[in-house]
C-alpha cells in the first residue's frame, strides 16, 4: 500500500490529536467525578459535624440561637435534602418538617449521607445530613460537555493544523516532483522556484543545480558516447579477432588431445607391432624348417623305402606319432634333466651311441617308452631311419608352432578390433567394463610381460551404459602412466567392483608416486612431469573429461610405492 | 391626674393579695397588643407555634435558666415538662419556622430584656415585674 508524504505527516498528527481528544473526553470527566464525589462527601461530613456541634453546644448552654444558626447554615448548603436528628431509631427532629429518617437512605445512590454522633444531657443520637448527587451530576454533565467541546475543538484545530502542515511540506515537494517529471520527459531547462528557506528550499535549489549539471553532463555524455561508439567498433573488431584466435586455440587443443591419443596409440602400436612380429618370426622360421626338412625327406624317400624293412614300418610310424603327440612345452632345465635320464636309460639298454641317440630322441620330444622302439633303434640303418623320422616330426612340431603363433597374433588383432569397435560412437551402449580393461591389458601385454606382475580382482559386473572406446582410452592412459611410473618394473593391481550403484575400478601401481605439491594439478591440461616431447600433459585431462562425461568420479591416493587411481562410474549414468 | 391615681390604687388593690404568695407573672414588651393571655395562649407562644403577634411584631420568647419557684410555677401552669419543651424547641429550630427562644440567667435580666425587646415575652416573679414600667403583665400564676 502506497502512503503519501501528506498522509505520513497527517496520520500521526491526527492520530495523536484523536488520542488526546479521546483522553480529554474520557479521562477528565471520570477523574472529575471521583474528585467531586470525594469532596462532596467530605463537605457533607463537615456539614453533619457542624450541625451536630451546633446542636450539642446549643443544648448544653441553652443557646437555641446557635442551634438555629448552625442548622440554617447546613440547610442552606447547596443540594442538602435533609438534616435529621435520630435518637434510638426515631427521628427526633428533622428538616424538612415531617421527614422521617430511614437507614435505607444510607445506601441510596442519588444521595450522599453523612452521620455524626451527638451526646448531650437532654438527648443522645446521631445527626444525619443528606445531600443529593444532583449538583455533582450537574457538574459532571457540565464537565463532560466542556470536555466534549474542548476535545472537539482540539480535534478540529489539530486536523486543520495537520492539513496545513502537510500542505506546507507537500506543496513545495510537489513543485520539485513536477519539475522532476518535466526533467524525466527530457526538459533539462527546468528550474524549481525556491519557495521557502528550509530543507525543501535547499532541495529545490539542489534539484535545479542537479538538472543543470545533468544538462551539461548530457552534452559530455553525448560526446563520450560518440567516442565510445568509435571505440566500440575497434573493440568489436578486436573481439572478432579474439574469437577467431579462440576458435583456433580450441581447434589446436582438440588437435593436441587427438595428438595425445595418437601418441598413446603410437606407443601401443609399437608394442603391438612387436607383439605381432614375434609370432610372425616364429612362423617364418617354422616355415623355413618345414621347407628344408621337406626337401631332405623327399630326397631320402627312395632310400628310406629301400632301407626300412616292412616289419619295421609300423614301428617307424608309431615313433613319429609318439614324437608329435603334443607334450607340454618344457623349460630348458626340465628338458636337460629329462635328456640325462633318457641317455641313462639308453646306456642301461646297451646302446653304443647312447649320447647321440639320446640327443636325437630328445630333439624329437621322446623321453620315455623307448623300449617300444628297440628293434627299430637297434636295427640296420637305424641312424638314417631315425634321422628321417626326426625330420618328419620336426615338420609336425613346426606346424604346431605356426598354429600357436597364428593364434597369438589373432588374439592381438581381436584385442585391437575390440579397442575401437565403434568408430566415434555418438550413443552410449551397454558394455562390460572388465572386457575393456582386459582388451587394454592384452594390447599392453608386450610392455607388461617383462618385469611387471599384473593382478586382477574382478567381481561379477553388470553391463554399464557407456562409451566403451572412451573408457578404453581411460584404462589405456591409466595403465600407460602406471607403467611409466614404475619404470617397467613392479606390480600393477586392477580391481573392479560394484559399490552403491557404481562400478568402481581401482588401478594401483607400485611406482614412485605423485608428489604432494603437484597432486592438485595432475588433472590440469598440459600439466606434465615428463620430459619435453615425451607427453603432452593431456593424458589425465582426457581421463578426467571422459569420467565426467559418464557422470563419474575420480580419486587419487598416492604415496611412494603405492599409487591408486579410483574411478567410479554410475551403472545407470544418464540413460 | 385623678384618673392615673385611680388606676394605681386599683392595680395596687388587685396586686396586694398576690404579693404575699410570691406570684409568678407572665410579662410582655409594651409593644405587644395583647393585655391578657390565657393558659392556652401562653402554651402556644412557648411551644413556638405562634411566631407573630396580632400587629405583626415577631414573638421573642425568654426562659429562665435556673431552677426556682417561679420557673416551676410557670411550667406547672402550662402543664409542660422542661425537657419536653426543649425537644419541641429543638424540633422547631430544625423546621426553622420560629425564632429561637432566649434563655437568660436571672429574673432581672428577663425583665430588662423583655422591656427592651419589642414583641418579647417572659415570666418572672410579680415583684420583679413591678420594678420595670416598660413591661406588661398579661397573666398571673398562683
Amino acid at each position: 500500500m502506497r502512503i503519501s508524504v501528506r498522509q505520513k505527516i497527517q496520520i500521526p498528527i491526527i492520530g495523536f490529536i484523536v488520542c488526546l481528544s479521546f483522553f480529554m473526553f474520557m479521562y477528565f470527566p471520570i477523574s472529575q467525578k471521583d474528585a467531586l464525589e470525594e469532596s462532596s462527601k467530605a463537605e457533607v461530613e463537615s456539614l453533619a459535624r457542624m450541625a451536630a456541634h451546633g446542636i450539642s453546644v446549643g443544648l448544653s448552654y441553652d443557646d437555641y440561637t446557635s442551634i438555629r444558626r448552625a442548622l440554617d447554615f447546613v440547610k442552606t448548603a447547596s443540594d442538602v435534602r435533609f438534616v435529621a436528628l435520630v435518637s434510638d431509631g426515631e427521628t427526633v427532629a428533622a428538616h424538612p418538617e415531617g421527614f422521617e429518617f430511614d437507614p435505607s437512605l444510607l445506601d441510596t445512590d442519588s444521595l450522599i449521607v453523612a452521620k455524626q454522633p451527638l451526646t448531650t444531657e437532654l438527648l443522645g443520637g446521631d445527626v444525619y445530613v443528606g445531600r443529593s448527587m444532583e449538583g455533582i451530576q450537574r457538574q459532571i454533565r457540565s464537565t463532560v460537555s466542556t470536555a466534549f467541546w474542548v476535545a472537539l475543538g482540539i480535534l478540529i484545530i489539530g486536523i486543520v493544523f495537520s492539513v496545513w502542515i502537510a500542505r506546507l511540506i507537500v506543496r513545495p515537494l510537489r513543485l520539485v516532483q513536477l519539475a522532476a517529471i518535466k526533467v524525466g520527459q527530457g526538459d533539462l531547462t527546468t528550474v524549481v522556484p525556491r519557495k521557502a528557506d528550509d530543507e525543501i528550499g535547499d532541495l529545490a535549489d539542489e534539484f535545479s543545480k542537479m538538472v543543470q549539471s545533468v544538462h551539461s553532463a548530457q552534452h559530455r555524455a553525448e560526446e563520450a558516447y560518440n567516442e565510445l561508439q568509435s571505440k566500440n567498433e575497434v573493440i568489436e573488431k578486436e573481439r572478432k579477432n579474439l574469437a577467431k584466435a579462440l576458435a583456433h586455440l580450441k581447434n589446436t587443443q582438440a588437435q593436441l588431445i587427438s595428438a595425445e591419443k595418437m601418441a598413446a596409440l603410437g606407443q601401443l602400436i609399437a608394442g603391438i607391432a612387436h607383439e605381432i612380429n614375434t609370432p610372425l618370426g616364429a612362423i617364418r622360421a617354422s616355415i623355413g624348417n618345414i621347407a628344408t626338412s621337406h626337401r631332405q625327406i623327399l630326397q631320402a624317400l627312395p632310400e628310406l623305402l629301400e632301407k626300412l624293412p616292412e616289419d619295421r614300418r609300423n614301428e617307424f610310424l608309431r615313433l613319429i606319432r609318439h614324437s608329435t603327440e603334443g607334450k607340454q612345452t618344457l623349460s630348458a632345465k626340465e628338458e636337460r634333466k629329462l635328456k640325462r635320464e633318457l641317455i641313462g636309460k639308453l646306456e642301461e639298454m646297451d646302446f653304443a651311441n647312447a649320447d647321440e641317440l639320446g640327443e636325437t630322441l630328445a630333439d624329437m620330444g621322446i623321453f620315455d617308452d623307448i623300449g617300444e622302439f628297440q628293434n627299430l633303434l637297434r636295427g640296420e640303418n637305424a641312424e638314417f631311419i631315425l634321422d628321417i623320422a626326426s625330420k618328419i616330426a620336426l615338420q609336425e612340431r613346426n606346424s604346431r608352432n605356426i598354429n600357436i603363433a597364428v593364434e597369438r597374433a589373432a588374439k592381438i588383432v581381436f584385442a585391437l578390433k575390440n579397442y575401437s569397435r565403434q568408430d566415434h560412437a555418438e550413443e552410449k551402449v551397454r558394455a562390460n567394463i572388465a572386457d575393456g580393461i582386459e582388451t587394454v591389458l592384452t594390447l599392453y601385454h608386450n610392455q607388461l610381460k617383462h618385469g611387471i606382475e599384473v593382478t586382477r580382482e574382478y567381481e561379477e559386473l553388470p553391463e554399464v551404459l557407456c562409451y566403451p572406446d572412451e573408457l578404453n582410452q581411460v584404462w589405456t592412459n591409466l595403465i600407460h602412466n602406471s607403467i611409466q611410473a614404475m619404470d617397467n618394473k613392479g606390480t600393477l593391481d586392477i580391481q573392479a567392483s560394484t559399490q552403491n550403484g557404481h562400478i568402481v575400478v581401482t588401478v594401483t601401481d607400485s611406482g614412485v608416486g605423485i608428489p604432494e605439491d603437484i597432486k592438485e594439478r595432475i588433472f590440469e591440461p598440459f600439466f606434465t612431469t615428463k620430459e619435453s616431447g615425451e607427453g603432452t600433459g593431456l593424458g589425465l585431462d582426457i581421463v578426467h573429461r571422459i569420467v565426467e562425461k559418464h557422470n563419474g568420479h575420480i580419486d587419487v591416493d598416492s604415496v611412494p610405492g603405492r599409487t591408486s587411481f579410483r574411478i567410479s562410474i554410475p551403472i545407470e549414468n544418464g540413460a | 391626674m385623678t384618673q392615673l391615681r385611680y388606676i394605681i390604687v386599683l392595680a395596687f388593690l388587685i396586686g396586694m393579695p398576690l404579693v404575699g404568695n410570691a406570684q409568678t407573672a407572665v410579662i410582655v414588651n409594651k409593644t405587644v397588643p395583647q393585655e391578657t393571655m390565657s393558659e392556652k395562649d401562653i402554651l402556644d407562644i412557648y411551644t413556638l407555634n405562634r411566631p407573630r403577634w396580632d400587629n405583626g411584631t415577631r414573638v421573642t420568647v425568654f426562659d429562665l435558666k435556673r431552677e426556682g419557684k417561679t420557673k416551676k410555677a410557670f411550667y406547672r401552669h402550662i402543664e409542660m415538662d422542661e425537657d419536653e419543651l426543649r425537644r419541641i424547641w429543638l424540633r422547631k429550630q430544625f423546621s426553622g419556622k420560629a425564632m429561637p427562644p432566649k434563655i437568660v440567667d436571672t429574673e432581672e435580666d428577663v425583665v430588662d430584656r423583655v422591656a427592651n425587646t419589642p414583641g418579647a415575652i417572659g415570666y418572672v416573679s410579680l415583684n420583679a415585674a413591678r420594678k420595670n414600667k416598660d413591661v406588661k403583665v398579661v397573666a398571673r400564676i398562683r
